[in-house]
Parts: C-alpha cells; structure tokens; sequence
C-alpha cells in the first residue's frame, strides 16, 4: 500500500510538470517581404541524454504555422525546424508554455 | 427530355439500325440480282465464317456501318453519362517515420494533400482551370473548394447551396457543365495585420547545435 502511494505520488508530480509547448513557425514571402504562417513545417524537440540526441516530439505544421507539443517535461531542448534550423528552448515548469515564433526564410 | 431516358432511346434506335441498315443491301442484292454470287469469307470476332449470296451481303454491310456508327455509339454513351466517369481510390494510410517504425498521430492526416500527374489542376499567371466529379442527378456538384496558397493564404469557392450557383459571381452554363466566375477568386493571407510579428521577435537560431 505504501509503496502503491509513493508510485502514484511521482506518477501525479510527474503529469504536473509535464508542460504542454505551443509556438508558430512563420516564412517571409518572396516578394512583397512579408511574414506569414509557414505550412507544412517540420517541427521537432530533441533532448541530449547520456546516450545523445533523442527526439521527443515531431510535429508537422498546418496552415496557420502552429505547433503543439502536448506533455513535455522541463529542461532544455533543442527546437529543430525543417531538418537544419535549431533553437535551444527551455521547458519551464508550468502547465502552457508559449514559445517566440521562428522564422525560417 | 430527361438525358438518361434520351440516352437509352438512342442506344436502342442505334442498335436497331446496325441490325436495319445491313439489311437493305442484302435484299436488295437478293431481289435485283439473285444470280449473284456474293461470297465472304474470314474471321469476325473470333468466329470462321465462310458464307454466300444474301447473308455474305448483310455480313459484309454490317462489318461497314460497324466502323461507321461506332463513332455515334461514343456520343450516345457520352449523353448518357454527362460526367466523366471517376473512379474511387478506397485505401488506408500509414505514417513511418525514416527508420521505419509506424507513427501514430492522427492529426498529420489533417495535412494530407493529394495531387495527380498528370495534373488535374492547371494554373498560370492565376487563372484556374480543373474539374471536379458532378453530382448524380447532373446538377452542379454540391462541394465546398478550398484554395490554399502554401504560406501565403486561403480561398474558398462555395458550390454547396442554390444561393452560391445562382450569385452573381459565377456562371454556371449546364450544356458544357462549367462555372465561370466573373470577378476574381479572393485568396485572403491567413496573417492579420495586427499578427504580424516584428522580425526582433523571432527566436534566434543556435548554430551547429545539435550537429
């Protein structure tokens, strides 16, 4: 019983620091300059481990340029866009976490 | 008339004929010139046929007027069934990812986009041209188009109500079953003004992090 409560306490400290990550990938128009949505996006959230990079999340953009990355743990990641274009993020603990959109050109 | 019951009636006035038309000759060969030895000889659709006088005659006009009404055969089937005919593709899609495991995330199929090649979709300078499966019955079909410029916007053509076929906006002309819109179609960009983010806002980017 002790043991079936002490699992379900971290199971409980677990989901509440689990934060859910949003943020918006934006493109710049060829030709009026202009920044929009970027559809279609590849979105992915990487964490070095002892055993190197691991991915946590892929996300594929929609037509508004959103990504959600529901449940992920505080730490620091790396935000990978497209294949090649990476920003180091920090997960803080806290239910939604908003992130500063990226622009990819 | 309604098109399906004009087409059967063509259909059945056509058959008539390539049975009527074949006849004329051989009788009148058999009447004017009964001495005369009409002979043909061959293979049609797979069967010998070796025969003479009347029916060499009939076989031989019908063998004509095949080639001759098969042209009007195409125009009746084409009165029959107004729409191109389309064919379904029933399957079911799976996600892998590049070392091939099976993703499941149901939401990338919100994204999925299909095009054909050769395309069904011709666009140039912003003119459109493609077609679209009808409805049953012949009317127009009851479809809401979207037109989605990537990164940049969305357009919609609405066919789904009455009040949409008959706004001024758009000709529908039933004969040659096309809608010609008179004004432009509007692609709206999905970034508001007020959106708009400044370029300092945007995070920078880490280089060769993660290499």
């Amino acid at each position: 019983m002790k043991n079936m409560v002490f699992v379900l306490l971290i199971l409980v400290s677990e989901l509440a620091m689990a934060t859910n990550l949003r943020g918006r990938v934006d493109i710049r128009h060829p030709y009026t300059g202009d920044l929009f949505p970027a559809s279609g996006a590849t979105v992915e959230l990487i964490v070095f481990t002892n055993f190197g990079p691991q991915l946590v999340y892929t996300y594929f953009t929609g037509s508004d340029g959103m990504y959600y990355m529901p449940n992920i743990m505080p730490g620091n990641y790396i935000l990978r866009i497209n294949q090649y274009l990476d920003y180091q993020i920090q997960v803080l603990n806290m239910p939604y976490q908003d992130l500063r959109p990226v622009l990819v050109q | 008339m309604d098109r399906e019951i004009a087409g059967i009636m063509l259909s059945f006035a056509l058959y008539l004929t390539y049975f009527l038309i074949p006849l004329v000759p051989s009788i009148l060969i058999y009447k004017i010139f009964p001495n005369t030895s009409v002979v043909a000889s061959g293979s049609f659709s797979g069967l010998k046929i070796n025969s003479s006088g009347a029916f060499a005659a009939y076989l031989i006009t019908l063998v004509i007027s095949i080639n001759a009404l098969s042209e009007t055969e195409a125009r009746i089937l084409e009165i029959r069934n107004p729409n191109e005919p389309t064919w379904s593709i029933i399957g079911t899609l799976e996600l892998r990812d590049g070392e091939g495991n099976v993703i499941n995330n149901p939401m990338l199929f919100d994204l999925l986009e299909i095009s054909l090649e050769p395309r069904v979709l011709s666009s140039a300078n912003g003119d459109i041209h493609f077609k679209i499966p009808g409805s049953p019955d012949g009317s127009p079909p009851k479809r809401m188009i979207t037109l989605d410029v990537k990164g940049f916007g969305r357009g919609k053509i609405n066919l789904t109500s009455e009040a949409a076929l008959t706004g001024s906006d758009m000709v529908v002309n039933y004969q040659n079953r096309t809608i010609e819109f008179n004004e432009p179609i509007e692609i709206t960009t999905l970034t508001q003004p007020g959106q708009r983010y400044s370029e300092t806002s945007y995070m920078t980017p880490v280089t060769g992090a993660g290499q």
